[in-house]
């Protein structure tokens, strides 16, 4: 059993994780904030947040247990589909996070 | 208490529905490592995060050295030095010390809330906002994981709750309002299938990394409203 109160080589697993995790996290907003930049290093960090939730949008909808998958037995890509279509015509977050989790029981239940 | 704050936290409901199931999938994981419920807990508060909690917890398994994991943890979770980079524009007068704060729970889930907040609802956006909504998520986190590692492994039917798909779908609903041009939904677009490709290559650990800044670079300037 690893226990926290006992293990000092886990403890310090865990320390050094959060400092490796810590530094990029902190590092751009401390710094930046403190610093005018050129115009088109605001327009790229202005695209960044939609380029970042695409990217982990499709990485968790595309890939599954590592291998590309794009067929019907993909659940997430087929329930995504339709809950991208509600996103697109019902602009409220909490009526597509619902539709979301309706959606993935429907699809459980039939297939 | 201060009301931004109290926003936030309400406004981090769809993170803390999303936590439930992996919350739980983790403690599972990591009573199965043989890391006791404290342990879990201790590694919800200090590292915090998703997939970097799942891998160092199946690296301690697979018996690999601590340097070895801290390396590919920092690897793992870098990609959210963009996310930092993207908040600073909308701190330009904060003070140091809440930004060191702030900075230490940044997540992908709390970033999709806080961005499209500071974006598109920005006179309610401040510093307590984003504490709200991180500290709803990291209490969320914390409680789940450590719930996991006592009772998770009797609850065997969790995927007919559908919660597994509560934070693709936060993301979608959060993408729908982020996206208010063609240009954004071609930045979208490319950025997803640059890192789904890039997945596949020994690039892999920087898929998200990469293909973000590719496709933002690519539609720098050009008219926002077309």
């Amino acid at each position: 059993m690893i226990d926290v109160m006992n293990d000092v080589n886990f403890i310090l697993l865990i320390l050094g994780t959060m400092v490796v995790t810590y530094i990029p996290r902190m590092l751009p907003l401390v710094v930046l904030s403190k610093s005018t930049l050129p115009k088109r290093v605001e327009q790229f960090l202005d695209n960044i947040p939609v380029a970042i939730l695409g990217s982990i949008l499709f990485s968790s909808i595309f890939i599954r247990d590592d291998v590309l998958d794009i067929s019907f037995s993909n659940e997430y890509l087929v329930v995504g589909l339709l809950t991208i279509i509600i996103a697109r015509y019902v602009r409220r977050l909490d009526v597509v996070v619902l539709s979301g989790i309706v959606l993935t029981i429907i699809y459980r239940l039939l297939f | 208490m201060n009301k931004y704050f109290l926003t936030g936290l309400k406004e981090s409901y769809p993170i803390v529905l999303g936590y439930i199931p992996i919350g739980l999938a983790f403690g599972v994981l990591a009573s199965s490592a043989s890391i006791s419920p404290l342990g879990v807990l201790f590694i919800s508060l200090i590292l915090f995060a998703g997939s970097a909690q799942f891998i160092t917890v199946s690296m301690i398994v697979a018996g690999l050295n601590s340097l070895n994991i801290i390396a590919t943890i920092f690897v793992v979770n870098f990609r959210h030095f963009l996310m930092s980079s993207s908040y600073s524009r909308y701190f330009k007068n904060e003070k140091v010390l809440p930004l060191l704060f702030l900075s230490y729970f940044v997540t992908d889930e709390s970033f999709a809330v806080g961005i499209n907040k500071a974006k598109y609802d920005n006179e309610n956006f401040n510093k307590d906002y984003l504490l709200g909504v991180e500290l709803g998520g990291y209490l969320a986190w914390a409680c789940f994981t450590t719930l996991g590692a006592y009772i998770g492994s009797f609850i065997t039917d969790f995927e007919a709750l559908g919660l597994d798909f509560a934070l693709p779908a936060m993301f979608i609903g959060l993408l729908a309002l982020l996206i208010k041009s063609k240009k954004d939904l071609l930045i979208c677009v490319i950025a997803g299938f640059l890192t789904v490709s890039l997945s596949f290559t020994p690039l892999h650990s920087f898929s998200i990394i990469i293909g973000s800044i590719i496709a933002s670079v690519l539609l720098l300037g050009g008219n926002n409203n077309d």
